[in-house]
């Protein structure tokens, strides 16, 4: 479904190469993590894949195909509906992701093309049972609500609910339990397990080994811009490659214990 | 942080501007062709010529020597003003929100209740007050504007205070005059410098607006302000006479405002 | 959120107190003896008696809380006394006063408002590049200089040669273009930058990123982003209206306008206390209603204060 070939991302200003030519690919059902420190790159590639990086701040090379459809074009004529509707986005800092000066519920329906009263009768119905999904009961209060007014995890979960709901192709989750308390992770982790089994597409960006060993079949390592290795889950975790990705996975099971 | 500004180009040149006019206020007679002061009836509107470069205006004085004596009125009202606003919001403003709690809460009503009132007004109600017409001015400008400035500068303290290296500092029984002297005022220092030499300009242009309302000076001071006073029946025989003092106060004004804004880029680097 | 407003009034109501209590007793301090004054201008040569009479009719012989509470209550029936030069009743020379500078002050509101919203726009768009680098330093340029200079400089460039504007009188609102394009352009100067700060950081914010990534599209987040970067703007023009009225003296000397900073700066020449009160009052009770009517917008298009306090908060 979507592949990327050599993608290279430089930093116009500081002339810095920030991802070195990377490659990987991600079929159709599959979830492939990206695994790695801070600053490794992997929230850009990400932003590049969707197209959201700011052309005249970042220089972008390389090819991006999704469904043998170039992505990276110079034109930037990306397929009708691309983000948001075939590929989804959850972010890391949940309550920065959304505008603090105007009510969640407003916002939620922005992202929606809503016509006539059926339209929005129906919208009301499938968000308040995708809120319902990931614990969140009372829809009414939490569209009133200003994004200040509800907690990280609140935040992260009415996130995952809004976009599952468009049924987006990909998933892209960046580091989307980080910033979060157990429990909202908890329920996080097991909504996306389920889109899982629904056969979506996922790229889970994370720094944590446990979560990845969950969720991917496949991961890639990266460390300054560049995947130093790939390969399927269960292989890399138990057969470590290179020195990094074994420091990397020693300090995961120092943190959390039950590696599954 | 010297670096950093000789590499800035428009840093430079505004630095240049302003050690232009201090030359030029500190050397004004040596710079002067003639007496600024001296009325010459017969000479009125004299072209320019080798004893009046500028030739001369309506009392057949010297333009240039006046606008060179200019930057020394000018300034030795202004620096004194914004160095008085300086010290009083600094001083104000750094106390209260380190003390914080009550303090601060009164500072920001009182401050509140200034700033209620637009500062050219504050400052012409005072004028004329005292004796000495140069100290009303510089009482009636630095009572209208501190509160303005106190308030840029009390932010900056409390968004200071709050950092890490400082609640470090207090838990290692650093004493509270230490930590507002050694670490605080330092380090606001480049803001505090953004601040006061827009300020300057600022205070530059409001003298300027008094001169020309006959506000606090003396008639006949070659103040750049009150060069353009009675201006209005000027304004198409002898445009030049309007001109040339126009341009003074922009220069002087826009080296201290280049050289502020250009430290206002180095210090804080959001432009990305 | 009607108790907030409340209490803000009051709040404004108590600072429009102090403002006139403080006026009044700066004027106080006037080393011209009003009574003094008035009576040589009435008797040539006045005996003791009568200055005595003089300052018993102007009340001036009163303690000056007693004074001020007698000022006060007339002055809110809007009986502001006689001028202490004049002689004639203060309203009206008031009321004909304020209507120029009023208009002055909305027309220089309505140009500032086209000036700086379409390049603040411009340059935040183009960042960096030429448009915004001309921007920057034209701007300093006008920030360096007094808007009565940009007034002659106006009048030299346009009434003599293009015979458009006329430079003198304030009848017609077209006299009234170059004095409020005088006005509007170095405070212009200082707004563009604001706006142009804030729509840049509302641009980078993680906010406008997330909305990208569903799919939103470009024009209703530039919509999100007037919201979050309005208010900042809102609170320079409010303030700068108020500005413009208080210093309308130097424009107005400029292009011949009989508006209250000229009234305001002949009171304070001749120590026509009386007349100074009046106008400090009417200009500090305009300048704080429109501050608040800003703060009112501001809290219609964000409710919670989010976006920057303060205009100077970089």
């Amino acid at each position: 479904m979507l592949k990327v070939n050599e993608l290279e991302i430089t930093a116009r200003s500081a002339k810095e190469r920030l991802v070195k030519g990377i490659s990987f690919e991600v079929g159709k059902g599959e979830t492939l993590g990206l695994i790695g420190e801070s600053g490794s790159g992997k929230s850009l590639t990400v932003k590049a894949v969707m197209g959201l990086l700011n052309r005249r701040l970042f220089a972008v090379d390389g090819s991006v195909l999704w469904k043998n459809e170039e992505i990276l074009s110079k034109k930037r004529k990306l397929p009708k509906g691309w983000r948001g509707q075939q590929t989804a986005m959850i972010m890391q800092a949940p309550m920065t992701a959304f505008a603090p000066m105007m009510r969640l519920g407003r916002q939620i329906e922005m992202g929606f093309e809503l016509k006539g009263r059926n339209a929005k009768q129906s919208f009301y119905e499938q968000l308040d049972s995708a809120l319902k999904s990931v614990n969140l009961n009372d829809m009414k209060k939490i569209l009133k609500s200003y994004p200040d007014e509800l907690s990280g995890g609140m935040l992260q979960r009415v996130m995952i609910a809004v976009t599952l709901m468009k049924k987006p192709e990909l998933l892209i989750a960046d580091e989307c339990t980080t910033a979060v308390d157990a429990a909202s992770e908890y329920m996080i982790l097991r909504q996306l397990e389920q889109q899982r089994k629904n056969g979506m597409s996922m790229i889970v960006i994370t720094h944590d080994f446990g979560v990845a060993a969950r969720l991917c079949d496949k991961v890639a390592v990266m460390k300054s811009g560049s995947i130093i290795e790939q390969g399927k889950t269960l292989d890399v975790f138990t057969s470590p490659q290179t020195e990094y990705t074994r420091e990397l996975a020693a300090a995961s099971v120092l943190f959390r214990e039950g590696v599954c | 942080m010297i670096h950093k500004i000789l590499r800035k180009p428009q840093a430079v040149i505004g630095l240049l501007m302003m050690l232009t006019v201090f030359a030029v206020m500190v050397f004004a007679p040596a710079f002067a062709p003639n007496d600024p002061e001296k009325i010459n009836i017969m000479q009125k509107f004299a072209e320019p010529s080798e004893k009046y470069p500028l030739g001369t205006d309506d009392m057949g004085r010297c333009i240039a020597s006046r606008l060179i004596y200019g930057a020394r009125v000018s300034m030795s009202a202004a620096l004194p003003t914004i160095a008085a606003i300086a010290v009083i919001s600094v001083l104000l403003a750094t106390v209260c929100a380190y003390i914080g709690g009550i303090v601060d809460r009164l500072f920001v009503i009182v401050s509140d209740i200034f700033m209620a009132l637009p500062p050219f007004l504050v400052a012409m109600t005072l004028v004329g007050l005292f004796e000495s017409k140069a100290l009303s001015i510089v009482i009636s400008i630095a009572a209208a504007m501190w509160v303005w400035n106190a308030q840029v500068v009390r932010t900056y303290v409390i968004r200071e205070k709050n950092k890490p290296y400082i609640i470090t500092c207090r838990m290692s029984g650093c004493s509270q005059m230490r930590i507002i002297m050694r670490h605080i005022i330092p380090n606001i220092f480049p803001h505090l410098l953004v601040l006061y030499s827009t300020g300057l300009s600022g205070v530059i242009i409001m003298i300027s607006g008094y001169a020309f309302l006959g506000l606090g000076f003396e008639t006949g001071t070659p103040e750049w302000g009150a060069m353009l006073v009675g201006a209005n029946k000027l304004v198409f025989s002898h445009p030049e006479l309007i001109v040339y003092p126009g341009l003074c106060i922009l220069f002087a004004a826009a080296g201290f405002n280049l050289f502020g804004e250009a430290l206002r880029d180095i210090c804080d680097p959001k432009e990305n | 959120m009607i108790k907030r407003i409340f209490s803000r009034l009051l709040v404004l109501a108590a600072v429009l107190f102090g403002v006139t209590l403080l006026t009044f007793f700066y004027t106080s301090l006037s080393p011209v003896d009003a009574a003094q004054a008035l009576a040589v201008r009435r008797f040539a040569r006045p005996t003791a008696e009568q200055v005595t009479q003089v300052r018993h009719e102007l009340g001036l012989d009163q303690p000056l809380a007693k004074q001020y509470i007698a000022w006060l209550s007339k002055a809110v029936s809007g009986d502001f006394g006689n001028s202490y030069n004049t002689g004639k009743p203060i309203i009206d020379e008031l009321s004909a006063s304020m209507r120029p500078t009023l208009r002055l002050a909305a027309l220089a509101l309505l140009f500032t408002a086209l000036l700086s919203i379409p390049l603040g726009v411009w340059s935040a768009s183009g960042k960096g590049g030429f448009a915004d680098k001309s921007i920057y330093l034209f701007g300093i340029v006008c920030m360096s200089v007094p808007n009565y200079w940009i007034g002659f400089m106006l009048m030299l460039a346009f009434a003599v040669n293009i015979p458009l504007f006329s430079i003198m009188g304030a009848d017609d609102l077209k006299d009234f273009i170059l004095p409020a394009l005088a006005v509007a352009i170095p405070t212009s100067a200082a707004n563009i930058r604001v706006f142009r700060s804030s729509l840049l950081d509302g641009y980078n914010s993680d906010f406008v990123m997330y909305a990208r990534a569903r799919g939103i599209s470009e024009i209703k987040i530039a919509g999100m982003v007037s919201r979050y970067a309005f208010p900042p703007l809102v609170t320079l023009l409010g303030q700068s209206f108020g500005f413009t009225i208080a210093g309308s003296a130097m424009i107005e000397f400029v292009f011949s306008i009989q508006g209250i900073g000229s009234m305001l700066v002949t009171a304070l020449g001749s120590r026509d206390t009386v007349t100074i009160n009046a106008c400090v009052l009417v200009i500090a009770v305009i300048f704080v209603a429109v501050n608040f009517l800003a703060e009112v917008i501001n809290a219609v298009l964000d409710p919670k204060r989010h976006t920057k306090e303060r205009a100077y908060d970089t």
